[in-house]
């Protein structure tokens, strides 16, 4: 017993140590504080646009009020985003010198996080750095013979982005390469190189941007410009129909007044099915507060009806043979509902007979009442 | 308040397990006092065992003074009724591979004094091998919990640790074998898996509960 309290102890001991390990790397919270910041873009995004829509109505009195507190709290997260940019750069500058003096700290960061750890990303080859964070192109590409990508985040680095299209492909692999000689050198606690490695690559990318263009990626360029505008007129010819049909709908409507099945359609239903059960049926004393009319027929009496499943009657939910797939109560102890989707026929809460074409498995109604929601502890 | 297995109670619909330590709960389940002895609720909804023992498991693995193998042990919160059943005697191994999982598993070791946590990958067996047969020989139960591709295929590698003749429970999530397949199918295919160094005793689908699961109950050849 004294053996088995010691061990015990000894290994509480060695997975608190490993625990500690894991989560005392400077690069945890780089990725969870660059993670933070995309999410922040997204919000920062939303909040503005509302605020700008919102100022233009001019807000007086009480929705002043509201606005201006809006308004604070938006420039509160443009401060959470420039103190989080400092942290980053910050942490960057002190974990990686050369690979965040090439590759600015933001990108390198965004870089780090979809390797995982600073362990992983340093020891990855070049070609493999140049296509972090187009997993989904790669992939595409490797199964359905689509077009290889030719950069992931790489694409945001400033030396990219003035170059023309069919010149970045070659610009990825240089910088890509470069990346990870900076990262070797990080890791294994080399020189800060990066001032002269920085010149050599701007002066490399200069000269493939001044390299004369070739007549075949001229012909590319051309082709590709082309399928561009053929896109961008089908786009605005489907706009321009759909702005035409609904012009000449309205227009249609407001000649030949409402529209007459919304108003009949719903009430003879309702009338047919308060006759079902024994009732009458008053459309005017029946209206709600809202104007509308109830979808049973007003108040009912005697036992309600959900669909065509009684309550009462339910299987209750603690049965022993339940979803069994073996055994003398094997299927049987399946819901009775299932033969609805058998292809018999069945009679409806109308009394009409029915082969089930109107509800199909998929959206079969009372769904939500047989698969409880996962996390439900209300009825246990 | 019945027995239904050793250690595991019901009353109505819900079950119960002795609570090890009174006054205490584990994931903020409800407490049961009855003739003095203090039972914890087994919340099936957040345990794939729970949801096994409600569906109609013709067995259970678990008993007093047991050295148990749970792979997979995540938070804590079947491993808490485990160890609620197996006793001061008995000893619980629970092995995970995410250190922020073990966290809350370290502090539940802490104050139960039959889990002995492991940080390790439950493929690498070697990692964890010597500390089992050193304490305790070999393992009267093996419970696994791993939504991994290779989910059988792990259950077989761990099967060395298990005595003859001795029970064990795999909870297979069929979704992360594959996302196209029927599940049945897929249920199939894993059993000719499992029947390498098993037999097959029963095999429940934990539908209200969980989607795409079952608990598979076997015994070693």
């Amino acid at each position: 017993m004294e053996q088995r309290e010691f061990l015990r102890k000894k290994l509480l001991k060695q997975t608190r140590e490993q625990i500690n390990e894991k989560f005392a790397g400077r690069e945890i919270h780089i990725i969870k504080a660059v993670n933070l910041l995309s999410d922040l873009d997204s919000i920062n995004n939303l909040m503005k646009e509302n605020t700008l829509e919102w100022k233009v109505r001019q807000p007086t009195g009480e929705a002043q009020n509201a606005f201006s507190e809006l308004e604070k709290n938006t420039q509160s997260i443009e401060e959470e985003k420039k103190s989080l940019m400092n942290f980053i750069e910050k942490e960057m500058n002190a974990e990686f010198p050369n690979f965040s003096a090439l590759a600015t700290p933001v990108l390198g960061a965004k870089l780090l996080a979809s390797a995982g750890s600073k362990k992983r990303l340093c020891f990855m080859p070049a070609s493999t750095i140049q296509l972090l964070g187009a997993e989904k192109a790669l992939f595409a590409h490797l199964r359905k013979h689509a077009k290889s990508p030719k950069h992931g985040h790489i694409f945001n680095h400033p030396l990219m982005q003035k170059l023309p299209r069919f010149k970045r492909g070659k610009a990825a692999r240089l910088l890509a390469g470069k990346l990870s000689i900076a990262l070797k050198q990080d890791y294994f606690n080399g020189e800060n190189t990066s001032e002269e490695i920085l010149k050599e690559l701007e002066q490399k990318i200069n000269a493939i941007a001044a390299e004369p263009v070739t007549p075949k990626q001229e012909q590319h360029e051309q082709e590709y410009d082309q399928i561009q505008q053929e896109r961008f007129n089908e786009q605005k010819r489907k706009t321009e129909t759909r702005n035409n049909f609904s012009r000449e709908r309205n227009s249609f409507q407001k000649e030949s007044g409402p529209n007459q099945w919304q108003e009949n359609g719903p009430r003879q239903w309702q009338q047919r099915s308060a006759q079902s059960r024994g009732g009458t049926f008053n459309s005017s004393s029946q209206r709600d507060s809202f104007g509308s009319l109830p979808r049973f027929g007003g108040q009912q009496t005697g036992e309600r009806r959900y669909g065509h499943t009684n309550f009462k009657k339910r299987r209750p939910m603690i049965n022993k043979n339940y979803g069994q797939t073996e055994g003398p109560y094997g299927e049987q102890s399946f819901s009775p509902r299932e033969n609805r989707f058998s292809g018999q026929a069945y009679r409806t809460r109308d009394n009409e007979i029915s082969h089930g074409h109107e509800r199909t498995k998929n959206n079969s109604f009372g769904k939500g009442r047989f698969n409880k929601p996962k996390h439900s502890h209300k009825r246990y | 308040m019945q027995q239904i297995f050793e250690g595991i109670y019901s009353e109505g619909k819900t079950i119960y397990t002795k609570n090890l330590l009174p006054h205490k709960r584990v994931y903020g389940e409800k407490l049961l006092v009855e003739k003095g002895i203090e039972y914890r609720e087994w919340d099936a909804f957040r345990s794939k065992y729970g949801a096994a023992l409600k569906n109609g498991l013709i067995k259970n693995i678990f008993f007093s003074g047991a050295n148990v193998l749970y792979l997979g042990s995540a938070e804590g919160t079947t491993v808490s009724h485990v160890s609620d059943i197996v006793g001061e005697n008995g000893a619980v191994f629970c092995v995970d591979i995410s250190e922020i999982a073990m966290q809350k598993l370290a502090r539940l070791a802490e104050e139960r004094q039959n889990l002995f946590p492991i940080l390790s990958d439950a493929q690498n067996t070697n990692n964890y091998s010597e500390i089992i047969t050193e304490s305790c020989g070999k393992i009267d139960a093996l419970f696994q919990d791993i939504s991994q591709r290779n989910q059988a295929d792990i259950f077989v590698r761990n099967a060395q640790f298990l005595k003859k003749g001795a029970l064990g429970a795999l909870a297979l999530k069929t979704k992360s074998i594959s996302q196209s397949r029927k599940k049945d199918d897929i249920l199939e295919g894993e059993k000719k898996i499992l029947e390498r160094e098993f037999e097959i005793i029963q095999a429940i689908s934990l539908e209200p509960f969980e989607k795409h699961h079952y608990l598979i109950l076997v015994k070693k050849k």
